[in-house]
């Protein structure tokens, strides 16, 4: 019985109602004492009265006729007092005055755990709330993954806020909603001038709602403060939602067998339960290898596969499993495609480097040209230098009088310029410390090395000391334009007083040698087999570029829903490319603009999703900043929904059907 | 020919001086008139033989049929007689309505069907139910009575009359004679009118009712909540007039108008509804002529 009274929020006092309550029989006391009745003489109320009795033995609906005045009199009293009992309730619709609509679009809002995923959930959601605007009330649409979109600036034109609400599209791309909310609280919260005038507001506040619609699935907020914004966070999402995620896939040539790769798959089961999957390993369409894995509750697994490396140079690892998020059941990488640095060697002479360069494995990695030190002023020294095509200059023991248009490595000299030197000859060195994170020095130790002479290398201010000794630093790189310059203090051969030749160091004869000569020419020569890196949708790559090329095409995964795979073509700028449109999840190649359909891909590069927070699909159920915690809505907050104006239209209406009927009634 | 006036105007009695009262019946006069008899008398007309008795008039035996048959017969004529012509105006103050009131449309006909009943040498004789303690009126006969007819009827006003039937009943009493009767009257009568022209029924009037009703009363043209109150009993009916009960009214009139049509066509009483936007002479000339009364 509550639940009625709950409808009616009273506007009239006690006394104001018993004044009020006195009308009604007061109308009916009028009526009934009643009608002042012309009185008419007529020649008989024979005829009359034989019609009354007639007329009122008709029915209920004549008596009803007869009094309809009065009843509507009575109706439109009712009318007006239920307006002001204020009657209404509390519904969905609310007054939306200036609301900004924040919508994840991000790669777990395509979580299928709430039909037909969470994104299409929350838009309609957002529907409802449009459709619930009134007049002088204004939205802004804008979404949001890793990076905000204004969809739609603030406008009452419901229709373009259907039709933009109706094109916000999921991405693959990861959460972060800062962006947005600096979008939102720019309007709310506009910043201060300070000048001498004093501090000042650089524009009025415009206090606004703003209505996150998401899964949570983005970092917390640090350093955050609403201020103006008045913020209600819509969850989406099924609570007890699980999923298996991959969250990383790596390969490693096999150190004893470079022709296989060594894979693994790191695997997280964010469920209460454990799960059991089937892991596969595909290239392209064609199964490499499976195994199947429990994974416990909570826990990650990494799983290892041994497989032959697949010609095309790309594989995916996938599971089974049919979770309600599908995007991370796969990971996609890609081997780079192997290309033969350019090296150019400058020397007088050394029997060491001749022997590291002439194997043919050093065959396979890298394209040698030597020349003397006389011949950098020939002409075939500057034809290489001039075609663009060196990745790296190796400088025994002399030095250019021009640094090259190419990276460049020193023995035993340094760049031109000022911001090298090398300091005076010690003997003997001790080798106390050795970058051992930089690729140049990866599998590599020079505890055993020992060295005769050396000079201590003093780089510019970016260097980075790679090998130090009792002496001084005996290797240092550092930038130069966008190449780099490695310079070592000593070098392999030396020469005695007689100028007879001898070994400077055993480093030669050491293991680590040739591994530092293959690090050196993938280091510079731009074929590292390793891949970009992790590469996330949205993420910028620089692909490699080949020799001579002013634009390359990239092939990435298919549009959702196309047959072909997308194709885009970047320019090459200045030696430099960047490619931006990273927002598919899946294998890219790219080729040579000019090689045409069938060019060998030049590189190659994998976009996946590997996040913890956008697999952990689990929804939150609060937005928290350091401050505030702002809990998710269970539905819209809701106001109160007034009916007081429809009762008074009524009993406007009634007013004219009452005065309709009784002129009708004059008029007979 | 007296001029004319509001009861009869002139071009009225011009039409009117043409015509005649026509009765379905022949009725025995007192006096000779111009009306042939069935009563066998002296006139010029012969009618029938008889055979002779002693003392019959012997003018009238008829010698050519006593040389043929040895036998002796009087001759029998027709007799022109008078006819009785009563107009019977109902004078209750349901009449007084109208404009021109039912009253004076019932004298207007009255003095146009007495004026042909007086150029023709009828009996005349007006009568109002209203007037029981009055009595009737002298009769009159011969053109040279009009004024006087006319006189009487324009003293003829509004009385209350306790009953219909009362003053049927009175008329009858004071009537001895036989003739037409026109009974000009509304007919409004809460008990009922059967029961008071039955009564003349049963006197072997030939009997003719002529129904007026005021426009009022044929086509009412009341608006908003009105207390009717009777003219004659002061019966009061509260109505607020809308549209179904005016039709329900409408039908209750023309059930009623009905009713008397009927009732009178059972009877041989010969009915006609005075429409009060028909003339007198309309009335007279078309309403009248066909039921017979005149030509």
């Amino acid at each position: 019985m509550s639940g009625i009274w709950d409808l009616f929020t009273n506007m009239l006092g006690p006394w104001e109602w018993i004044w009020f309550g006195l009308i009604p029989p007061a109308i009916l006391a009028l009526y009934f004492l009643k009608l002042r009745r012309n009185p008419r003489i007529v020649p008989s109320t024979y005829l009359w009265r034989r019609a009354l009795e007639d007329f009122r033995v008709n029915s209920l609906w004549q008596r009803l006729r007869q009094n309809l005045l009065l009843y509507l009199q009575l109706a439109l009293v009712a009318s007006l007092m239920l307006a002001c009992l204020r009657p209404g309730w509390k519904g969905s619709s609310r007054s939306l005055d200036r609301t900004i609509f924040l919508i994840d679009n991000s790669a777990s809002m395509s979580a299928t755990d709430v039909a037909p995923n969470r994104l299409e959930s929350g838009k309609k959601a957002v529907l409802e709330r449009i459709e619930g605007m009134r007049p002088g009330d204004v939205a802004m649409l804008v979404s949001f993954s890793d990076h905000a979109r204004v969809e739609q600036p603030f406008t009452n034109n419901l229709a373009i806020l259907r039709r933009r609400l109706s094109e916000i599209a999921p991405t693959e791309r990861r959460t972060d909603i800062r962006e947005a909310l600096r979008v939102a609280a720019g309007l709310a919260n506009p910043g201060r001038t300070s000048s001498d005038a004093g501090d000042i507001q650089s524009a009025d506040p415009l206090p606004a709602d703003v209505v996150i619609v998401s899964d949570g699935g983005f970092p917390s907020l640090e350093d955050f403060s609403w201020g103006n914004l008045r913020p209600t966070y819509i969850s989406r999402g099924d609570p007890q939602a699980t999923n298996l995620a991959i969250l990383a896939l790596g390969a490693e040539p096999d150190p004893t067998q470079p022709d296989r790769l060594n894979a693994f798959v790191e695997i997280h089961n964010f469920s209460n339960a454990p799960s059991t999957t089937d892991v596969l390993l595909k290239e392209g369409e064609t199964l490499i290898d499976a195994t199947t894995q429990v994974i416990p509750p909570a826990a990650t697994v990494s799983v290892e596969f041994s497989f032959a490396s697949p010609a095309s140079g790309e594989f995916t690892a996938e599971l089974s499993v049919a979770d309600v998020f599908s995007l991370d059941n796969r990971a996609f990488f890609a081997i780079r495609p192997p290309r033969k640095a350019r090296v150019l060697v400058v020397t007088p002479g050394d029997p060491a480097l001749d022997k590291v360069f002439g194997t043919e494995d050093a065959g396979k990695l890298a394209e040698l040209t030597v020349l003397s030190p006389a011949e950098m002023s020939g002409p075939k020294y500057l034809e290489l230098l001039a075609s663009d095509a060196l990745n790296l200059v190796i400088y025994d023991r002399c030095a250019p009088p021009k640094s090259p248009p190419t990276n460049a490595m020193y023995l035993a000299a340094v760049p031109p310029g000022d911001h090298w030197h090398l300091g005076e000859m010690g003997t003997g060195p001790q080798i106390i410390d050795q970058d051992v994170m930089h690729p140049l020095w990866r599998f590599i130790g020079l505890g055993n090395v020992t060295i005769a002479t050396a000079q201590p290398v003093t780089a510019p201010s970016a260097g980075r000391i790679l090998l130090d000794s009792n002496l001084g630093p005996l290797a240092s790189i550092a930038p130069r334009e966008v190449w780099e310059d490695l310079v070592f203090g000593f070098s392999l051969l030396a020469q005695d007083e007689k100028g007879e030749p001898f070994a400077n160091t055993d480093w030669p004869i050491r293991i680590s040698f040739p591994l530092f000569f293959r690090n050196l020419t993938e280091y510079f020569g731009g074929m590292d087999s390793n891949p970009h890196g992790l590469v996330r949708p949205g993420d910028i790559v620089s692909p490699r570029i080949p020799p001579r090329s002013d634009a390359l095409v990239v092939q990435g995964p298919s549009e959702s829903g196309a047959a072909s795979p997308s194709r885009f073509t970047i320019a090459v700028v200045e030696g430099r490319a960047e490619f931006h449109d990273t927002e598919r999840l899946g294998l890219y190649q790219v080729t040579a603009a000019a090689g045409g359909s069938t060019a060998t891909p030049v590189d190659r590069f994998a976009v996946n999703l590997f996040s913890r927070l956008e697999s952990d699909v689990a929804p939150k159920e609060s937005i928290e900043t350091s401050w505030t915690k702002v809990d998710a809505s269970k539905g819209w907050e809701t106001k109160r929904t007034d009916l007081w104006r429809w009762f008074v239209a009524a009993a406007l209406v009634l007013l004219l059907v009452e005065g309709h009927i009784y002129g009708r009634r004059l008029g007979g | 020919m007296p001029p004319g006036n509001e009861l009869l105007p002139a071009s009225l009695m011009l039409r009117l001086e043409r015509m005649e009262l026509v009765s379905r019946k022949i009725f025995r006069g007192r006096m000779k008139g111009e009306r042939r008899s069935r009563r066998k008398g002296q006139s010029v007309e012969f009618a029938d033989f008889r055979a002779y008795v002693p003392g019959d008039d012997l003018r009238f035996i008829d010698w050519n049929l006593y040389a043929r048959l040895d036998r002796l017969f009087l001759k029998l004529f027709l007799e022109e007689e008078d006819l009785h012509f009563h107009a019977l105006i109902d004078n209750s103050p349901s009449m007084a309505f109208g404009d021109p009131s039912k009253l004076a449309i019932a004298q207007r006909i009255a003095a146009a069907m007495g004026f042909i009943a007086l150029c023709r040498s009828d009996r005349l004789r007006l009568s109002a139910l209203g007037d029981l303690t009055g009595g009737a009126a002298a009769p009159l006969r011969g053109r040279h009575n009009v004024r006087r007819m006319v006189s009487q009827l324009e003293a003829i006003e509004p009385r209350p009359l306790k009953r219909f039937r009362d003053g049927i009943r009175d008329f009858c009493l004071r009537s001895a004679g036989k003739g037409i009767v026109v009974l000009i009257s509304d007919l409004l009568e809460k008990e009922g009118f059967e029961a008071g022209l039955r009564d003349l029924v049963a006197r072997d009037y030939d009997i003719y009712v002529v129904h007026v009703l005021a426009e009022e009363e044929l086509r009412p043209d009341f608006h908003g909540d009105l207390k009717l109150i009777d003219s004659e009993d002061a019966d009061e009916a509260e109505i607020s007039v809308s549209r179904p009960l005016l039709d329900r009214y409408d039908q209750t009139l023309r059930t009623f108008l009905t009713r008397a049509r009927d009732f009178c066509v059972k009877r041989g009483i010969g009915y006609v509804l005075a429409d009060p936007r028909l003339t007198v002479e309309q009335l007279i000339v078309t309403h009248l002529a066909q039921r017979g009364l005149v030509r």
